[in-house]
């Protein structure tokens, strides 16, 4: 770990996936039944050696260089297409995909411990592996045999890329209102399509011989909006049933976009059927778009989330070590005394203060994240009769969790700038890069606030409010709990509190809806997005500090006051004596330190949303912000 | 050809590693494959990869060094062994050769692989032995192999005190990887999961007909009976000023007082 390469957090990462969530246990679901606990942590481990020798290594010089368009020819950066080869070939582009067409059929949660690295370590790369296997993911959920075999196949394995074409000038978080259109051919299968999409990620490269676009058009004569789009497979070489590229199909890139951030990554316009001879395959059957897009948008959006987080982990560890190393001032309880010895930055109160909101904010994350996509392997995998409760999770924490990662963790990441002051805003470090392309995480695959309205308009009122209360009943257990360090059980009473009045504000936000109307009632929608993050951030990261005591008892800490006592407990003097003595309990005692920042220096944030709320104060739409002049 | 390499699981030194009473402290320690472990089976890879054969990777250790086997076979060994029992544990190298001698010689074999010292005794002594038990020609800290034998010999070169060794070795043989021999490739995910269906044996010393007595603990010849963690190093020195100054000061010290000009 240092101040300029990125590393992976295999400890944090090893103790939420086998500690907090037990992820051993999928093993015993017929789904998972051919690996052992061993073989996910071995995949992990060597996914991220993969990461830091292969990802790293071209991140700097992918920013510097950027995708090119030239002739109409996209050139990625030097290294990136050999990178991809090796990720292609490695296995790693299909790591959750489908076994029956090539993937590898990983549980999610045990994915995302290598996801959120590749993401962290080269976002730019990674964003056309995700498309990519999430382009396949439809044609196998909804494809036939023979578009599986054909395009899936090929995808998941890397020998052709994919990407998913939504976006159109005029309907962006509109979605419905595209008007790419479809006409049925006279002398085929196939449809004519026709239109122009852009802010496609991965819309054309240098990586594959092939690129298979997932597009979403409206068929002649569909019914308006949302209910007449169709779903269509548009390669970029139309191919013959062996695979082999036989035509151009029409699809030109007509532009590259010179973007903030994941400057690697081509973001394409694309223009479809500028010569009128563009084919598309439709999958499954007219006007089943939207329903086949929502069938896979929770894990879209999930993976998003883990963009953030492993920007988020890997300037939290670029910080850590430069703060250790850059020697700057007197600590204060030196006062005045000139001749005092100068110290490195991380005794510095204010500094410390940054580190440990980067850690919690990024542990926290992390535990949620990894705990969304525990519950989505459960709805999909799980024992039948626990599907829906789990499937009910997921539904409710899939825009919170992909806000904190997309939010928050930004926020983690420019706090990681600040920590190293003027170096951090050259681009000598990595922050300054990770800053910019992390920022990306909350535009796309649905922005924060269209996120928040999922949450606050959809989510939270489904089922009469059913979702939110299967939640609040999950995350009860953690008031049941005892903690043996007195501030830790604080820290829970706080976190009760702070839930008990998230439940009140997420009423007042009904009422105001109710009583006032549905613009007073989503005003403050993103802030309680963020109180709803806060809140289950806090309680992983509670529980996990429950499991810290308990190691740290194990390492032989104990309550010094009554060491006679039997079974006498932990106190801090003496967890803090372990962890003096021991790199693994040092571990264990700063989770549980982190657990008490979250909910003594960040949670607290909830009490202003709550007053936010309660203000009734609606000036942002009273004033005549759309008047001119 | 059918290739033995011999691998071991090893602490990860990149973690801190504290001894406390004499001993290592386990807790919260990471354990790895052996670095000229790797290069031994990336050399075995490759000479399978340039011909033909099989290879067999074996270890001998408790379940954890099944960890450094499934790399192994993750990384494309085709089969493994696990020499997995107690009475084992506190062998020294002449021990551990034995046993591995007992694994190797079930089979016809071509060539044994071993790295040239494991990464947390530093001892160097097993290959070697293990040379002699087999009664097999013997070639350490070999940096390059021609993959293609010719006339049952294979043609390497071994880095010897002042320079390169051109060697003609006859099989079967032992050769120990030095760590420039080549670059260890990564295990890929298919390579885990192919892993998963490769066979791995799992023997006792009873299974190889080995009498307790005279390996582990119990045979060793040596005995460590204490473990000193290795000295601090002395805090370095800071020099700052004006590069030329700086570049001056730092001429004189090492005139001076490291003397290594003298
Ligand atoms: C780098 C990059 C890569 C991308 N990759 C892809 C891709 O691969 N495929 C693809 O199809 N698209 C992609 N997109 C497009 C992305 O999904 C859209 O940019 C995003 O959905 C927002 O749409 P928009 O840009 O049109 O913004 P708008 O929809 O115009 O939104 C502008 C602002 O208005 C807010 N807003 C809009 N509508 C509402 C509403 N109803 N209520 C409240 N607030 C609202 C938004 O939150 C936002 O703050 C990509 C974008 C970028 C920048």
């Amino acid at each position: 770990m240092n101040s300029t390469e990125f590393s992976v957090d295999r400890r944090d990462i090893r103790f939420v996936q086998q500690e907090l969530l037990q992820l051993a246990k999928l093993t015993e679901l017929p789904r998972f039944k051919d690996f052992t606990p061993e073989d996910f942590d071995m995949i992990v481990e060597e996914g991220s050696t993969f990461v830091e020798e292969v990802f790293a290594p071209l991140n700097k010089s992918g920013d510097e260089i950027g995708a090119r368009l030239d002739n109409g020819k996209v050139t990625t950066p030097p290294g990136f297409k050999e990178a991809w080869r090796q990720t292609a070939e490695a296995g790693w582009v299909g790591i959750t995909s489908d076994p029956a067409f090539g993937g590898q059929g990983l549980p999610i949660s045990v994915a995302v411990g290598v996801l959120e690295s590749m993401y962290g370590a080269n976002a730019s790369l990674y964003t056309t592996a995700m498309l990519t296997a999430g382009s396949a993911g439809l044609i196998t959920a909804f494809g036939d045999q023979a578009q599986k075999e054909l395009y899936a196949r090929r995808m998941i394995g890397g020998q052709w890329g994919g990407t998913m074409c939504i976006s159109e000038p005029e309907a962006g978080s509109a979605v419905g209102d595209i008007t790419t259109s479809a006409v049925k051919a006279s002398d085929g299968p196939h449809y004519l399509i026709r239109g122009t999409k852009c802010w496609i990620t991965g819309g054309d490269h240098d990586f594959t011989d092939n690129n298979i676009h997932l597009v979403l058009a409206r068929v002649e004569g569909a019914p308006p909006g949302p209910k007449g789009i169709s779903l269509f497979i548009v390669p970029k070489f139309r191919v013959d049933p062996q695979g082999h590229c036989v035509d151009s199909n029409d699809v030109t890139t007509v532009r590259l976009e010179h973007k903030l951030g994941i400057k690697a990554s081509p973001t394409a316009v694309l223009e479809f059927g500028a010569a009128g001879d563009c084919h598309g395959y439709l999958l499954e059957g007219e006007n089943l778009g939207m329903a086949q897009m929502f069938k896979l948008m929770n894990e879209a959006r999930l993976q998003i989330s883990y963009q953030g987080l492993g920007s988020a982990s890997g300037a939290y560890r670029n910080a850590l070590a430069y703060a250790r190393e850059r020697i700057q001032g007197i600590s204060i309880e030196r006062g005045k005394d000139r001749a005092a010895e100068r110290t490195p930055i991380v005794r510095h109160p204010d500094v410390l203060h940054m580190l440990m909101t980067m850690k919690a904010t990024t542990e926290g994350a992390r535990a949620l994240i990894y705990a969304t996509a525990y519950y989505s392997d459960m709805a999909r995998h799980g024992p039948d009769d626990t599907r829906q409760h789990f499937k009910d999770l997921v539904d409710i924490l899939t825009p919170v969790a992909k806000n904190t990662g997309a939010d928050q963790c930004h926020e983690a990441v420019r706090l990681g700038v600040q920590v190293l002051g003027g170096v951090g805003y050259t681009e000598e470090f990595p922050l300054a890069q990770a800053l910019r392309d992390s920022k990306i995480a909350s535009i796309y695959e649905g922005t924060s606030g269209i996120q928040a309205l999922d949450l606050v308009t959809r989510k939270l009122r489904m089922r009469g409010g059913g979702l939110f209360q299967t939640l609040l009943r999950e995350i009860g257990d953690l008031a049941q709990n005892q903690a043996l360090l007195p501030q830790l059980g604080q820290a829970i009473a706080e976190w009760r509190d702070a839930t008990d009045k998230l439940e009140l504000t997420v009423a007042s936000l009904a009422n105001l809806a109710e009583e006032l109307g549905p613009r007073e009632g989503v005003l403050n929608a993103s802030d309680v997005t963020v109180y709803f993050g806060d809140v289950m951030c806090a309680y992983y990261l509670l529980k996990m500090a429950l499991i810290a005591e308990t190691r740290l008892v194990e390492m032989g800490a104990g309550n010094s006051a009554a060491s006679n006592a039997e079974g006498s407990g932990l106190d801090e003097q003496s967890a803090r004596e372990t962890a003096r003595n021991s790199e693994e309990a040092r571990f264990f005692y700063n989770k549980i330190k982190t657990a008490e920042h979250y909910v003594f220096q960040i949670l607290p944030r909830a009490k202003a949303i709550a007053a936010k709320v309660q203000s009734r104060n609606f000036a942002a739409l009273e004033a005549m912000m759309e008047e001119v002049g | 050809m059918n290739i033995i390499v011999l691998v071991k699981s090893v602490i990860d030194v990149e973690l801190n590693i504290r001894v406390k009473d004499g001993e290592v402290v386990k807790d919260g320690l990471n354990y790895i494959l052996s670095k000229w472990d790797e290069n031994a089976l990336e050399a075995a890879l490759q000479l399978k990869e340039a011909g033909d054969g099989e290879v067999t990777a074996v270890t001998v250790g408790p379940d954890r060094a099944g960890e450094a086997l499934r790399k192994a076979l993750a990384m494309g060994a085709d089969k493994g062994v696990h020499v997995n029992d107690p009475a084992a544990a506190g062998s020294d190298a002449f021990g551990i050769a034995k046993i591995l001698a007992k694994v190797i010689q079930r089979n016809a074999f071509d060539l044994v692989i071993a790295g040239r010292q494991s990464q947390d005794t530093d001892l160097g002594a097993t290959g070697p032995v293990l040379a002699e038990l087999l009664g097999v020609p013997l070639a350490v800290n070999v940096i390059e192999i021609d993959p293609k034998p010719a006339g049952g010999k294979l043609n390497i070169k071994r880095k010897g005190d002042v320079g390169v060794e051109l060697i003609e070795i006859a099989l079967p043989a032992l050769l120990t990887a030095n760590d420039s021999l080549n670059e260890p490739r990564l295990a890929s995910l298919r390579g885990i999961m192919a892993a998963r269906k490769k066979p791995m044996d799992i023997l006792t010393l009873s299974d190889l007909g080995i009498d307790p007595e005279t390996v582990g603990a119990a045979g060793s010849g040596i005995e460590i009976v204490e473990f000193q963690p290795p000295p601090q190093r002395a805090a370095g020195q800071k020099f700052e000023g004006e590069p030329e100054e700086i570049a001056r000061q730092v001429v004189e010290l090492l005139a001076n007082e490291a003397k290594i000009f003298a």
